[in-house]
């Protein structure tokens, strides 16, 4: 059963070049939309949790992660990185040892 | 062929076939590792040989999905050990779901935790502080050593294995279920899916029990067709993967709950649906939560292009405590949405309705109860059987319904000894959920017992309650109610608690007290739809101190109760969940909150 399978949909990875600013951007924006609050509202030190975000929507949100930055997320990594900003600078981080 | 009588008795039959591909695990878009049946034959019993003198025991499985979890599985039973699955911890605070297994280990009388090396450290830690003697192995290291391998043939009637349906803390249940149990669910499983040596699966439900563990990795193996698998956070991470492996292997079975069909809509672009062939694909099962009819019908309607048949799904009921599954409609039928008098269910009467509207409840009928079942629908106050078209507990009697709770006594009792009043005959188990019969279907319609459903999986509420409890200063020692309610097709979780007499004087802002309990959910896997804080004295009780759920439930339908603060999501909001427009249900029967509705 061993095959090369079809890339996931071919979706350009926008996100490809986004720098820290970007990301960070990129996470209020996207995490407001599923949390469905005011992206001023998200203070981004505080953990997610605390929103009411749980963790399958921690799960799609690394795959929306996934498909933006077009390189491979952990699945755990919203879970692992709690805070925006955390977040935020695990990526820039692991775009770099990358 | 006769039955070899337990799941190792058809493993070694299957080695005839030693080349045949028995599990494939995928865990990256090129594929993942395979097992044949050989193979598995092989570990199974060299895991077998190093396990062969701890038999009797009880073992908890602390594994991420892939295979070793099935060679651990299948290596317990074959060495007489007593294989317990748990969810494993994952993520960067094992330490807060290691809890989970120290408590089913606890439960279970477990002194031995098998495991892989990348978690043997933490669960060696953890196991050292509060269950001190338990030994921990990681399995995967045996697969080298070259020892005898041994099988036993265990008696049909012993324990193969407890089935512990969530993390449960607070009030952990083990389903004992013995090998004839397993035998009887597989073979009453394989005649309502009619699966033979040519049908492919595909799986990504978590392979801990009912669905997942049941139906996608022991069902393959009886019948013996090849499954692919994978992971429920690599399918969450691109839903895609399930449907693209569906249409790559040409599977023709594959199970989710009614919030993975939903993912699919809403995550896969338009584009992308015609990259797919899902033509093969007969068995669209759908179970472990209500069934909304709104969503068979968005992803019927939005993969026709992919060659998706409307007559694929197979709305199905089952439970663990029946090893999995009841009842499941034929192959090859439409599901049959109908609708019924809302009001006329509320009296507990199923009154086919000739519109749709407002007034109609639509259900999904769950087909005929499968093989070896014998099903009625039961007054359970009185233990009579109902009159027809009336509403009532479901009761089952089967070959494949568990022997009991692992000593829990009362509780078995209560849950596994219905006898029905009129005739004596028995004994039943009592499933907790609600339904009737109609045009020799059976429909579900809601639940009697307090557990909460979300998606897919299993929520006892004291464990949220206890959560809850222990998230803030302000909630410590008083009490609260976990419970669901459901509107729009959707189970909501409602958190009702009392806040301390000396937070009312305090300057403490409610939206702590929401941060707090909304970061003690997200450790259950589950999240909130309404917060509602009450003053002291606000949850209904009973004289002996109980939290009466039922009670807590009407209130904060109706409205009624005595607000400090509270919070709602945003689909609550849209849904008025608790803003006194749903009807708060007059009898017990109707209390349920499962079942299947129309958006």
């Amino acid at each position: 059963m061993q095959r090369q399978r079809r890339k996931t949909a071919a979706m350009v990875a926008a996100g490809r070049n986004a720098d820290e600013t970007a990301i960070r951007q990129w996470l209020v924006t996207n995490i407001a939309a599923v949390l469905e609050i005011d992206a001023a509202a998200i203070d981004v030190k505080r953990p997610l949790e605390e929103y009411g975000l749980d963790s399958m929507q921690a799960v799609c949100l690394s795959g929306d992660l996934q498909q933006w930055l077009g390189r491979t997320i952990p699945e755990t990594a919203v879970w692992d990185y709690p805070t925006i900003e955390s977040l935020c600078k695990y990526l820039c981080r692991a775009r770099m040892s990358a | 062929m006769t039955d070899p009588g337990t799941i190792l008795g058809i493993l070694e039959r299957r080695t005839e076939d030693s080349q045949r591909i028995a599990y494939e695990f995928l865990q990256g878009d090129t594929g993942g590792p395979v097992l044949t049946y050989g193979e598995l034959a092989t570990r199974v019993g060299c895991l077998a040989a190093v396990l062969q003198d701890r038999s009797g025991e009880r073992a908890t499985l602390a594994y991420l999905p892939g295979l070793d979890f099935i060679i651990a599985l299948l290596g317990c039973m074959s060495a007489g050990v007593i294989p317990v699955p748990v969810y494993p911890p994952m993520g960067a605070r094992p330490e807060r779901r290691a809890s989970r297994i120290l408590h089913v280990a606890s439960d279970a009388e477990s002194r031995l935790c098998l495991t892989t090396l990348s978690l043997r450290a933490a669960l060696t830690r953890a196991f050292e502080e509060v269950i001190p003697g338990t030994t921990v192995l990681a399995t995967d290291e045996f697969s080298a050593h070259n020892r005898a391998s041994i099988s036993i043939s265990p008696d049909p009637d012993s324990l193969a294995m407890l089935q512990y349906t969530s993390g449960s803390t607070a009030l952990p249940r083990g389903v004992m279920l013995t090998h004839r149990n397993l035998m009887a669910n597989l073979r009453s499983i394989r005649e309502s899916y009619g699966y033979h040596r040519e049908t492919r699966g595909v799986s990504w439900l978590p392979p801990y029990h009912d669905m997942g563990l049941i139906g996608g990795i022991l069902e393959p193996l009886y019948t013996g067709f090849p499954v692919v698998l994978m992971s429920p956070l690599f399918f969450l991470q691109n839903p895609w993967r399930w449907l693209e492996t569906i249409s790559h292997t040409r599977a023709t079975t594959s199970p989710s709950p009614n919030f993975g069909y939903d993912l699919c809509v809403q995550k896969i672009p338009p584009e992308s649906v015609g990259g797919l062939d899902l033509s093969s694909w007969d068995s669209a099962i759908c179970g472990a939560e209500p069934i909304s009819s709104a969503t068979l019908r968005r992803f019927a309607s939005t993969f026709a292009p992919a060659g998706f048949r409307m007559s694929a799904f197979r709305p199905s009921y089952g439970l663990a405590e029946a090893t999995l599954l009841v009842a499941a409609p034929e192959n090859g039928s439409e599901p049959s949405f109908q609708p019924f008098d809302r009001a006329a269910m509320e009296r507990g009467k199923a009154e086919p309705s000739a519109t749709c509207d407002a007034r109609a409840r639509v259900l999904i009928g769950n087909g005929q109860p499968a093989e070896g079942m014998t099903v009625r629908i039961v007054d359970p106050v009185t233990c009579c059987t109902a009159d027809p078209g009336s509403v009532g507990e479901i009761w089952i009697q089967s070959p494949g319904v568990a022997a009991g709770y692992w000593k829990k006594p009362e509780l078995t009792g209560a849950t596994f000894h219905g006898y029905i009043a009129e005739t004596g005959e028995g004994p039943f188990l009592r499933t907790g959920d609600t339904g009737f019969w109609h045009r020799h279907q059976l429909f579900v319609t809601g639940r009697i017992k307090d557990l909460i459903i979300v998606g897919g999986r299993n929520h006892y509420p004291e464990d949220l309650e206890m959560s809850v409890c222990e998230s803030h200063e302000a909630l410590r020692g008083v009490p609260g109610a976990a419970f669901s309610v459901q509107t729009e097709g959707q189970e909501m979780l409602v958190i009702l608690h009392e806040v301390k007499r000396q937070v009312l004087k305090q300057e403490i802002a409610p939206d702590d007290l929401f941060r707090a309990i909304h970061g003690s959910l997200f450790g259950d896997d589950i999240r909130a739809d309404a917060i509602v804080l009450l003053k002291p004295g606000g949850i209904p009780r009973t004289t002996s101190g109980k939290i009466q759920r039922h009670a807590c439930r009407a209130l904060f339908l109706q409205k009624e109760l005595d607000i400090w603060a509270e919070w709602r999501s945003p689909r609550a909001v849209r849904a008025k969940l608790g803003e006194g427009r749903l009807p708060a249900p007059p009898t017990m029967l109707a209390v349920g909150s499962g079942g299947q509705e129309a958006g």
